[in-house]
């Protein structure tokens, strides 16, 4: 019981209740700790229980508080009987069963925090701890992006002069921002290589660096520059350098190429794309294009400039010779009206003169034509007489040589014949013997490059292979360094959970405790089970004998019984073995009566014990003790009302 | 006869492991060529699944191709090397690293015929002499310096025969009255194209086509197998007027090349807008395209009758204009027009007049 009861009185002084150090047992609890443990406990579980935890001298307020106390245990589902004399005449065993069921209802995780002291200033403080823990652990914020918080704050300080009455200048603050400018990056140049003792820089470089280079921090133009500068450089190069690194892997590595050929090669297919798409954007000069687009774009803002100066000077001239001719046509309005007659005259000769000119435009239209008719002919012509004139003679020259020749043997013809003819075979022999000549260096060379590929080719899938393998070991190493960070936040927070855990010394003391019930629980069952099995041999034992002592005597009477007929001592003998039956009958029953009677007074022993547990004569005297209180209580304030009235 | 229009022969070998090499070569080959016969073979496309064509022949500037390919051990997967010792292939069994090779030649010559045959002739030396060149280089010069060598004797090809190597019949009749399109293009030289998707249903659709203007005897114009690359494009474009075959659907985009353009798998034969104008069909067209159809369906004629029937009626046409030449020998444009024809006849027959250079400005 007493593990119990530790747990009782840890758990009370948990949510604030003043046991005093050396009460270890709820054996030792006064009324006062029993009616404080349960005042507390009750408001912990419910704010709106809130009884007074310490009783009042007055009896009749002590019996009403505790009443109270019972019916709110009622309220909250507490099973067995309670009433206010579980409070004030308590006894162990009820007072234990009430507290176990009390620190169950305990709410768990709030208990620290309805354990809080309360209080302005300590009010105060935990909100200022609250702010600066949130604070803390929030992540960074753009000023201009927080929505909560002192983002944006017209503060006002107080003037210059202290003793001229406070003239405030309003003053904008962004909060987080003292020292924080714009990011403006510039280039600068970082001495590359230098690092690398065993790679010998050149001299020149090497004056640059050291003579003529402005150190890192003198180089961007602001101060304030420079270490956004330095940020946008190194994590330029570095995505640089991770970006290749993707390429690497993806394309690279499989085309079998060392990674400064790899480079190279797309150096060279990135330029040569680059070209062809200049040289393409160049030719496609007047289809469409990017290219055309900007060199038209860009010449037709020239020609816009240049025909605005035209047209403006056009214009203003033109504009001169209009008002020029209308003041001159206002003037001569009246002489143009009268000869209207003549104005059709000289329209129609006009229009005549127009169609002339006309129907000789296009005669010579229709001349030209024709003539760009005859021209494409005489062209098509040529061209096509060209063609086959310059085959022709291709192959009439090479006709005209072989003929020259053969006008030049001809005089002596089968002489010459011959000769040619032996000319010819010797000429065919030595081209054999040549040809078996380099057959014989060709056919192993042949053989050699076929075996050297093969092997090439065995190298390359095994290089393959082993390509394939390192992206797999790559892979796994990828998920394994995924996997443990994955772990690493669960280990932290399990870390962060246990820390929080270990706070609360119950658990353990829980723990040990039910381990201890457990294994004290064990012995009990084993001491039990021990006595049930000896229980059980002697009732075998009990049963063998009887059985034995039965057929012993069915038999002893069977054979005396024949023998008392004839016989008077068997006959006596008889009659003393049936009563020595019946006595020892008796004698069993008696012992049997005996065992019973035993149980019960152990019974009895037991209940006089329980109530004595009760302490029920004490609890009596304190009773009638009250009572008499109350009674007198009772009297004085009749006496009072009586005074009154 | 000696065969002197031969320029050279060669050896393209496919190994076991799929690369194919050019292993040996007489006289010489320059880059442009190898890379171009190499493409032509067939030999780096041939799989299990893709067919090597047995006898492959086209032309590139003025010098003819032919090339003779032969599997030397047909089961033999790749990249396994057949031991020498085991009897993998009973024809050939000489080559344990080769998987197939082309035999090429080159010459000044169209005769698809007779330089298969020689191209077969050195094939068959390189195989029974286990692999060795100097056979064919004696083969070779056998037959280019004396025309005979083995059983191949020069005099057995008639270049007349190669005239009649594909049947015209056949092209009459597959695109019927269509047909009267190409013959106007050729006649006018203009370029055709010819796309079938099989080199053999090709070379049986462009090697015929010439016969359609028998009366010129040329047959420079033909370009039997032409692949859509840049430099064949570029050689196509400069040679003028051409027949081009091409096994590359490809090529139909690239309509600035030709002026009529010949889809056998569809049967159809479709004009390049550009050329809309100049075979515009007229009167006469429509009764040229009757005549060679009927001349085509009937059964009895030979191969060379069509031809025949076709150079007398292209003859009589030409008699017709060359009737109305001038003192110079020339046609001029107003001289037709005094035939009182439809206008588009008049086009036509000016066309032919320029086309057969008898036309006077």
């Amino acid at each position: 019981m007493e593990e119990v009861d530790n747990i009782i009185i840890v758990s009370l002084r948990s949510i604030g209740c003043d046991i005093p150090d050396d009460v270890a047992s709820i054996k030792a609890f006064s009324t006062d700790i029993v009616v404080d443990g349960a005042a507390t406990a009750l408001a912990t579980i419910n704010e709106k229980y809130k009884f007074p935890r310490r009783l009042p001298n007055e009896m009749s307020a002590r019996f009403r508080i505790c009443t109270n106390m019972a019916n709110a245990c009622k309220e909250l589902g507490y099973a067995d009987d309670i009433g206010y004399h579980q409070f004030l005449y308590s006894n162990e065993s009820e007072v234990r069963k009430l507290f176990m069921w009390l620190v169950e209802k305990l709410p768990r995780e709030s208990s620290d925090a309805t354990a809080e002291p309360t209080g302005v200033s300590a009010v105060l403080n935990k909100a200022i701890t609250d702010e600066l823990e949130y604070r803390a652990e929030a992540p960074w914020t753009l000023p201009v992006a927080k929505r909560s918080g002192y983002a944006r704050r017209v503060a006002t300080i107080p003037g210059p002069t202290p003793k001229s009455p406070p003239t405030y200048v309003p003053h904008q603050q962004w909060e987080g921002l003292r020292g924080v400018h714009r990011l403006h990056a510039s280039v600068v140049v970082i001495p590359a290589g230098a690092g690398d003792v065993t790679k010998p820089l050149s001299k020149e470089l090497r004056k640059y660096y050291a003579g003529a280079l402005p150190y890192l921090t003198a180089q961007p133009p602001v101060r304030q520059d420079v270490a956004p500068s330095i940020l946008e450089k190194v994590s330029a190069e570095y995505t640089a350098a991770r970006e290749w690194e993707e390429i690497w892997n993806k394309e690279g590595m499989d085309t079998g190429l060392s990674e400064a050929e790899f480079r190279d090669r797309k150096r060279q297919f990135v330029r040569s794309k680059m070209a062809e798409y200049v040289r393409s954007s160049a030719l496609k000069g007047d289809g469409a294009g990017f290219g055309r687009n900007d060199a038209d774009s860009f010449a037709s803002f020239l020609d816009s400039f240049s025909d605005r100066g035209l047209r403006n000077a056009k214009g203003s001239r033109f504009t001169h010779a209009e008002k020029f001719q209308f003041t001159q046509d206002e003037g001569a309005a009246a002489a143009v009206a009268d000869t209207e007659e003549e104005l059709r005259k000289r329209r129609e000769e006009e229009l005549r003169a127009l169609q002339e000119r006309l129907d000789a435009l296009s005669a010579e239209v229709d001349r030209m034509e024709h003539e760009i008719r005859n021209f494409n002919v005489n062209t098509s012509q040529l061209e096509s007489n060209l063609r086959e004139e310059k085959s022709a003679s291709a192959t009439k020259e090479a006709l005209y040589r072989s003929k020259v020749k053969v006008f030049e043997l001809l005089p002596e013809a089968d002489k010459n014949i011959e000769l040619l003819q032996g000319l010819v075979s010797t000429s065919t022999k030595r081209l054999v013997e040549l040809a078996t000549k380099w057959e014989a260096v060709r056919a192993p060379l042949v053989l050699e490059y076929r075996t050297l590929k093969e092997s090439q080719d065995g190298r390359m899938t095994e290089s393959r292979r082993k390509l394939a393998q390192i992206k797999e070991f790559r892979e796994s190493m990828k998920q394994i360094a995924e996997e443990a960070r994955i772990k690493d936040e669960l280990y932290r927070q399990l870390t962060a959970e246990y820390e929080k855990m270990t706070k609360d010394i119950n658990r353990s003391i829980y723990t040990r405790r039910i381990l201890e019930i457990v294994k004290n629980i064990k012995k009990q069952r084993e001491d039990i089970d021990k006595v049930l099995i000896e229980t059980r041999a002697l009732q075998k034992e009990i049963n063998h004998t009887s059985d034995v002592l039965n057929r012993t005597f069915s038999a002893t009477d069977e054979l005396i019984f024949k023998d008392a007929k004839k016989d008077d001592a068997c006959r006596r003998a008889y009659k003393y073995l049936a009563s020595l039956h019946e006595h020892c009958n008796v004698l069993i029953a008696d012992v049997e009566n005996t065992g019973k009677l035993l149980n019960e007074i152990r019974d009895f022993e037991e209940k006089l014990e329980q109530l004595n547990q009760q302490n029920v004569l004490p609890n009596l005297e304190r009773i009638t003790a009250d009572y008499i209180q109350v009674k007198k209580e009772n009297q004085a304030l009749s006496a009072k009302l009586s005074g009154r009235a | 006869m000696p065969v002197e229009k031969l320029q050279a022969v060669a050896l393209l070998e496919k190994d076991t492991n799929g690369d194919t090499m050019w292993t040996w070569v007489y006289p010489a080959l320059d880059a442009t060529w190898r890379e171009l016969l190499q493409r032509k073979s067939g030999l780096e496309a041939a799989s299990a699944t893709v067919e090597l064509p047995a006898f492959v022949y086209g032309r590139f500037a003025d010098t003819y191709f032919y090339i003779v390919n032969l599997v030397t051990s047909p089961g033999a997967p790749e990249g396994e090397t057949p031991s020498p010792a085991a009897p993998d292939s009973s024809d050939l069994p000489v080559l344990p690293r080769v998987t197939a090779f082309s035999l090429v030649l080159l010459a000044k010559e169209f005769h698809p015929e007779k330089y298969e045959a020689i191209a077969r002739l050195c094939a068959a030396e390189y195989t029974t002499s286990k692999g060795n060149t100097v056979a064919v280089v004696q083969a070779y010069l056998n037959i280019f310096t004396l025309g005979r060598h083995g059983d191949f004797a020069e005099e057995q090809y008639d270049i007349r025969k190669s005239y009649l190597g594909a049947s015209l019949k056949n092209v009459i009749q597959t695109f019927g009255l269509e047909t009267i399109l190409l013959y106007a293009a050729l006649l006018l030289k203009k370029r055709v194209v010819v796309y079938a998707d099989t080199l053999d249903t090709l070379y049986d659709f462009v090697r015929p086509l010439p016969l359609l203007v028998w009366h010129r005897q040329n047959w420079d114009s033909l370009r039997p197998y032409v692949s859509v690359n840049d430099s064949e494009l570029a050689d196509l474009a400069a040679s003028g007027n051409f027949v081009a075959g091409f096994t590359d659907e490809n090529i139909e985009n690239h309509s600035d090349l030709y002026d009529v353009f010949v889809n056998v798998n569809t049967k159809s034969v479709s004009l390049a807008p550009h050329a809309q104008e100049s075979l515009a069909l007229g009167k006469v067209h429509k009764e040229l395209a009757t005549f060679l159809t009927q001349v085509a369906a009937d059964e009895a004629r030979s191969e060379s009758a069509v031809v025949k029937a076709i150079a007398v009626r292209t003859g009589e046409l030409l008699t017709k204009i060359r009737s109305l030449t001038d003192e110079s020998g020339r046609v001029t444009y107003d001289s037709l027009k005094a035939l009182e024809l439809p206008p588009s006849s008049i086009n036509f027959l000016w066309n032919v007049a320029l086309s057969e250079a008898i036309a006077h400005p």
